[in-house]
């Protein structure tokens, strides 16, 4: 990341499909010109040497570039360069020479120019003068005059198991190994010390002395580059630095001390030239190779870095320069300087890419992409904004979030078939008996105009009923159908015969869409016919203005062979359990207009109940008959026997909250035992365990246990919430009965008195509520009810017997005359009225749509406030806004990129990662 | 070309891939040969290498179960925990804090967000939130999925079955060990390993090697045992101080909550080692975490001295400038870090809302647009507030409404937007809304003043004493000096006193 970018000076591309690496360019005077410019040396592993000379000229707006005669010498060498070197390798004159290091061979040349004519320039050749054959692979080589001599330059090459081969020119002189080497690192030769220093693998500098290697031999044999072993040499000094080294350099200008420049994969290091650190400098980005310059400043160490961000910074010690953005990752960048520019900077490539480039004022700056912009229609957008904000105005205002939709695209539709189905698909069930489980099937089709993209059918059923597959999925649809069985999967008696089928689609303009087809199961599903039985605990006997109908001819399904031949009794016994599951017997009076239902058990009652109203009703429609069938319910509300429903349920509950808080102290302790065992082996002096993992252990059974006495409990709950769900249907239906509600007093009455009855919320206290709320306001008499009915808590109350008194006044006040009115000369019974539909668990009833608080506190809260009874208009003004509003938090995320700088290593860049 | 040397060469180069299976290649051929497996080993490490030293995040074991803090109640100053203390130039109501307490810094960094919680409920819900359901676990999930990763990229099983590894024999050969060492540490992530390796190192080198206590220090430092990581990293700092040691130890500093020390070993570091960005960025963020504003200001200029591309000092600088009332200079920081290509939905944000304190309209609008366009879920909700507030600022309700309404839209825990929208509730009489938002606020926020402020307010107007009393002494015990609360306590006390 920086401000600026490189500018560039003169650029070309060595070679096409050539690779280059560290060693692969050098900078020299290499055809010994009079005029002191600097050339271009580059080797690719593909054995290519090129020289080049750049000169352009400086123009209006930059530089002429690369031109083709400033390539001196293309020339292919045979095998992979792996490095060039130009020094004064020839002992006749001290002349610029090169030195090639190839894998098993180096070589020097000397560069002939032959003066051309005018026009054609100058000719350029490359002449071999000696070359070596290496018995090791080499990895690189440096120069320097080993030993102290003046005007030569000397060649050591450091093969790739760790051997050095030192050749004084046309001769060789010895190979040495190098202790402990794995592998190879870069090396240097310091003159002013006459000794090497190398990066090894164990991550430290070690210098050697010129001297102490020439003479660390066994005995006076014959020096030969065929050596397998050797007498250990030992360094003069050595530096840990901790880290891989990528880079080295000897720092010889006069301005500087003499010092040695390091370049690690983390760090930078600059030492003296016997081993102290002078100073180092933390990297924050992955640095591929440096270069250290000659400047006026005395005393400091300037030097540039390419890093693999593409940045390249100008250090003077630590501090950092200058920074600029360049176009490649350089693998090798020198300074030179050439006729018309001094201290250019040359950068190589992996690829090639050679380029001659200076820093400059020019800004990188960078131009954000432009967003997607369009020629606004102010008349058309203003137009749009206001309708708009009218649906948004619309939405606000009203609490009912109905959209009206046109014509559905998709049809849903749900054929039952009449009979059971001949195999059973009843899967997984807990029969106790073995008895097998009916199931009926159910062809559900769909049928589309067009073709719908990924439609979503799913089917719901409550249990105990179940389905033998819930989820369809399509990827596009035009019509099918499929059948699925249902069945009865777990004990108890199912409070309601429907199940639902839901197809969810997006409509081709992506409106999200839902289309419900409500299924009907028949009773026969779940009960089965037997002989009647003539006792039972309870009777429930309905009126009506008919004579009796034959039950036989009612029930045609379900009349069995058990029944009477007169019709007058039908037995029913629900499917799936033990023979002590009660029968509910059917009777219909021989002589007075009456029908009788008896059974052992309250809850069992409501389905064949309301199979016969129905029944009945479809009967003498059929028949045309006039008046119409009427039927009531003319005895005493039982409440008894619903109150002892509803109490097993809540004792249960009671059960449940016993078990949770139970369980909640045993997690308690065992995190408790937990932190002191931690507290006891995180101790440095191990200390007795004094019983405590006896005590885990405990613990631990004792919440296994618990967690299978909870779950008992969730199964019991289960059941027993579904007898209250058919005792409170049937209660409702026998209120609706007696006194002949309407069918929209029915509606609120079934609202109030929920058969939905759910877990998370206690069905007694939020049902209680309702009634409460009920008695409160349209049943209310008198305004002492309003004192003396408190709004109850939404906790679990210690008993039932708050609702049972609301149930028992709440029918009383039906009694005598009561209704369950809405209209619009009463505002509080409207709102009740309407949320009670809207919301079908009573419990959220008071809490403002729109807010996540479906919890009691709210609740509690609001209706408090009623009772303040401060109208709107007494408003306060507003909190001192500047202070109240805390929405000045723009930064917080300021840096989940921006922490992680110009570096591709460090923490961060996994950060934006995370956060990405 | 030998094979071998185009391994190092692509190595070299950080083509870690190619290298990795060159080194395959030969390690078939010759599968005892070591120079390449230590090649193989370095290629797989730096692919998955992360400098240790920023590389911390504390799960909620580490902050409940912490029995390295010195001292619990700690005096004001003198820990990272009871932040808030500090006169700074600064207050809460007008430099934001983030969830810990402490001002909002200028950038992310590891432990910049989530605070230490106090019990174990709020632990479990701060971090929280609609967008991801789990709190930051144990052991931070990013060492995990380091560790993982790893696995990922070699099908055939790891590169080298760590158990059934000599030990002993490797920890004697230097050349080998330290590579083996970081591929196990970074590469395998096998803490336990690593530390008997390097134990056996240290051992074999005679206690010579710092490199080696450095990292046993962060070995010791990653199983929780500062106490043992510090001894090594002083005894490693006593043979050779680098800038990475000095930062190891700080870091043991920070974990056992000890602010003053880390800053005077960060000192000491910077006589060795002058002008080191590291560590002044080190002491800034110390300075910064304590609410100490002026000091970390100085050090961050510091920085910038020394390296003038660093982003955070640049990010940090601007958001003090922003917070004390300087918008325009901040404008130029930001701006400088969108020349140098920092592109993103936090800087458009910032630089949006610079322009509307600089009042820049015209280029106010358009930052945002470009924020949006590119901001992410959870950000979206936090640009859509900013927005609502320049929609209060020129006047706007409705829209600002209907922004508030946006952003709960995209984040629905955003406490702020909560607290906003209850403020204009508030303003149109909606008193129940107004309350439920405020509600939603406290809870969602617990490090916000406002909402209880706000609901005091409310409560009061409407003679609701209790309630209002109530969030009175919440707001004071978050902000201890506001002074609106202190008013508003001042007034029901008279009432209470009249009763």
């Amino acid at each position: 990341m920086s401000l600026f970018k490189v500018r560039d000076w003169w650029s070309t591309t060595a070679g096409g499909e050539e690779e280059f690496d560290q060693g692969c360019m050098c900078i020299a005077n290499i055809d010994n010109d009079q005029h002191v410019s600097d050339k271009i040396i580059t080797g690719s592993f593909a054995g290519i040497l090129r020289i080049y000379s750049p000169k352009p000229e400086w123009r209006e707006g930059g530089t002429s570039g690369a031109m083709p005669d400033d390539l001196l010498i293309e020339q292919q060498l045979g095998s992979h360069i792996i490095q060039v070197l130009a020094g004064k390798f020839v002992s006749v004159n001290e002349k610029s020479h090169l030195a090639v290091l190839q894998s098993r061979k180096v070589s020097v040349y000397e560069i002939i120019v032959t003066e051309g004519a005018v026009e054609h320039g100058n000719q350029y050749q490359l002449k071999l003068i000696y070359e070596h054959s290496l018995q090791r692979t080499a990895f690189c080589m440096c120069r320097g005059p080993f030993g102290g001599v003046s005007g030569k330059d000397f060649l050591c090459v450091q093969s790739m198991d760790g051997a050095v081969s030192m050749f004084e020119q046309e001769t060789f002189v010895f190979s040495r190994f190098l202790p402990g080497f794995l592998l190879p690192g870069p090396i240097c030769y310091v003159s002013r010390t006459d000794s090497f220093v190398l990066a090894t693998s164990s991550w430290q500098l070690e210098s050697y002395t010129y001297q102490n290697l020439a003479i660390a031999t066994d005995a006076p044999k014959e020096e030969s580059q065929k050596i397998s072993s050797g007498k250990r040499v030992s360094a003069t000094w050595s530096f840990n630095l901790g880290q891989a080294a990528i880079e080295m350099h000897v720092i010889t200008f006069p301005s500087t001390p003499p010092s040695i420049l390091v370049l690690g994969e983390r760090n930078i290091f600059c030492l003296s030239d016997v081993g102290k650190l002078r100073f180092m400098h933390k990297l924050n980005y992955n640095p591929s190779c440096m270069v250290p310059y000659r400047t006026s400043s005395e005393g400091k160490v300037n030097y540039l870095v390419a890093s693999h961000t593409k940045t390249l910074m100008v250090y003077e010690d630590t501090k950092l320069r200058w920074a600029s953005q360049m176009n490649t990752v350089p693998v090798v960048i020198r300074t030179a300087s050439f006729h018309r520019l001094r201290g250019g900077i040359v950068a190589l490539d992996e690829r090639g890419q050679l380029q001659i480039c200076y820093l400059g004022t020019d800004p990188s700056l960078f131009v954000a992409p432009a967003t997607e912009s369009r020629d606004i229609n102010y008349e058309q957008q203003d137009v749009e904004m206001r309708s708009l904000q009218k649906v948004i105005r619309a939405s606000t205002k009203s609490t009912d979030f109905m959209v009206t939709t046109g014509e559905d695209d998709l049809e849903l539709a749900a054929y039952v078939s009449d009979d059971l189905d001949s195999v059973s698909q009843a899967q997984n069930i807990d029969s106790q008996d073995g008895e097998p489980i009916p199931s009926i099937s159910v062809k559900i089709s769909i049928k589309c105009k067009s073709p719908i993209q990924s439609v979503l059918l799913s089917i719901h059923v409550l249990p105990p009923l179940a389905v033998t597959k819930s989820l369809f999925k399509f990827s596009a649809v035009v019509e099918t159908t499929m059948i699925v069985g249902f069945y009865l999967s777990q004990p108890g008696v199912p409070a309601d015969l429907n199940a639902k089928a839901v197809a969810t689609y997006n409509t081709t303009s992506g409106a999200p869409r839902v289309v419900v087809q409500d299924i009907t199961l028949p009773l026969q599903l779940v009960m089965k016919p037997v002989p009647p039985s003539r006792t039972a605990m309870y009777k429930i006997t309905l009126d009506t203005n008919k004579a009796p109908a034959n039950l036989n001819s009612i029930f045609p399904d379900l009349s069995g062979e058990n029944s009477d031949g007169s019709g007058q009794a039908i037995g029913l016994q629900v499917y799936g359990n033990n023979q002590e599951k009660p029968v509910v017997t059917l009777l219909a009076s021989r002589n007075a207009q009456r029908y009788r239902i008896q059974c052992d058990s309250w809850e069992c009652m409501w389905l064949p109940i309301r199979d016969l109203m129905e029944r009945l009703r479809a009967y003498y429609k059929q028949m045309h008959s006039k008046p119409p069938i009427q039927i009531w319910f003319s005895g005493n509300m039982p409440l008894q026997e619903y109150f002892a429903v509803v109490e097993d349920h809540f004792q249960v509950r009671l059960v449940r909250e016993r078990h949770k808080q139970l369980l909640s102290e045993r997690a308690a302790q065992f995190r408790a035992i937990q932190r002191r065992l931690l507290a006891r082996f995180k101790d440095t002096t191990p200390a007795p365990l004094s019983n405590l993992d006896t005590l885990l252990e405990g613990t631990y059974h004792q919440i296994l246990a618990l967690s299978e006495a909870c779950e008992e409990t969730e199964k019991q709950l289960e059941l027993t919430a579904l007898n209250v769900a058919s005792a409170t249907k049937l209660l409702c239906t026998l209120i609706k009965l007696a006194h002949k509600m309407s069918d929209k007093e029915a509606g609120i009455l079934e609202a109030c008195l929920s058969s939905n009855v759910h877990d998370e919320q206690g069905w007694e206290e939020s049902t209680d509520a309702v009634l409460t709320h009920m008695l409160r306001t349209c049943l209310s008499k008198s305004y002492k009810d309003l004192s003396q009915l408190a709004i109850p808590q939404l906790t679990i109350p210690t008993d039932t017997s708050k609702f049972r008194k609301h149930v028992t006044l709440l029918c009383d006040r039906l009694a005598k005359g009561g209704h369950l009115r809405i209209g619009t000369e009463d505002s509080e019974t409207v709102v009740t009225a309407s949320e009670g539909e809207v919301t079908d668990d009573g419990s959220s009833l008071e809490v403002p749509a729109g807010s996540k608080f479906g919890e009691r506190k709210a609740g509690k809260k609001l209706a408090g406030e009623q009772e303040f009874g401060v109208s709107p208009e007494q408003l306060p003004p507003v909190v001192n806004k500047g202070k109240a509003l805390t929405s000045l938090s723009p930064l917080p995320e300021g840096g989940t990129t921006l922490s992680n700088g110009t570096n591709g290593t460090g923490a961060e860049t996994e950060l934006t990662v995370d956060a990405e | 070309m030998d094979p071998m040397f185009l391994a190092y060469s692509y190595f070299r180069r950080r083509r870690f891939e190619d290298c990795a299976t060159a080194c395959g290649k030969l390690l078939e051929k010759n599968p005892y040969d070591q120079a390449a497996w230590a090649l193989k080993m370095r290629a797989l490490t730096e692919q998955v290498y992360v400098d240790e030293v920023e590389n911390d995040e504390e799960g909620i074991a580490e902050m409940l179960m912490d029995d390295n803090v010195i001292a619990s109640v700690s005096r004001p100053g003198t820990s990272l925990n009871t932040p808030a203390t500090a006169q700074g130039p600064t207050s809460q109501a007008v430099r934001p804090v983030s969830q810990s307490g402490r001002p909002l810094s200028g950038v992310v960094r590891p432990g910049t967000q989530s605070g230490r919680p106090g019990t174990m409920e709020q632990a479990l819900r701060t971090p929280r939130t609609a967008h991801t359901a789990r709190p930051v676990t144990s052991a931070s999930g990013r060492f995990v999925r380091l560790g993982t990763a790893s696995m990922l990229s070699n099908p055939d099983g790891p590169f080298i079955n760590l158990a059934r590894l000599n030990f002993s024999k490797y920890a004697s050969q230097q050349n080998v060990a330290k590579a083996l060492f970081e591929y196990i540490f970074h590469h395998e992530n096998d803490v336990k390993n690593a530390l008997e390796l390097a134990a056996m190192a240290t051992q074999a080198s005679q206690f010579k090697d710092w490199w080696w206590k450095v990292q046993l220090g962060k070995c010791y430092y990653r199983l929780g045992l500062f106490r043992d990581a510090e001894k090594q990293f002083r005894s490693a700092l006593q043979q050779q101080e680098t800038v990475d040691t000095i930062s190891y130890l700080c870091k043991v500093y920070i974990r056992l909550d000890q602010p003053i020390t880390t800053i005077d070993v960060f000192k000491r570091g910077l006589e060795t080692f002058p002008g080191d960005t590291h560590l002044n960025t080190g002491i800034a963020r110390i300075y910064e975490g304590l609410g100490d504003l002026n000091n970390a200001v100085k050090y961050y200029k510091e920085v910038l001295q020394n390296d003038n591309t660093n982003v955070e000092a640049i990010a940090c600088l601007g958001t003090n400038h922003f917070y004390t009332d300087q918008p325009e200079i901040a404008l130029r920081y930001y701006r400088r870090l969108l020349q140098m290509g920092v592109y993103n939905a936090e800087l458009y944000n910032n630089l949006g809302l610079c322009c509307f304190y600089a009042q820049q309209y015209d280029m106010t609008l358009t930052c945002f647009e470009r924020a949006l366009s590119m901001a992410s879920d959870e950000l979206m909700a936090d640009i859509w507030v900013n927005i609502a507030h320049v929609a209060l600022g020129i006047g706007d309700t409705s829209l600002a409404y209907q922004v508030l309404k946006l952003a709960l839209a995209s984040n629905n825990d955003h406490a702020e937007a909560y607290n906003n929208l209850g403020v204009l509730e508030m303003n149109w009489s909606h008193i129940d809304q107004a309350k439920s938002c405020f509600l939603s606020a406290m809870q969602n926020g617990p490090h916000l003043f406002e909402p209880h402020y706000n609901f005091a307010t409310l409560s009061e107007k409407i003679g609701d004493l209790q309630s209002s009393y109530k969030g009175v002494k919440k707001s004071l015990d978050i902000f201890p000096e506001h002074i609106d609360s202190k008013k508003l306590l001042e007034k029901l006390q008279e009432h209470f006193s009249m009763l």
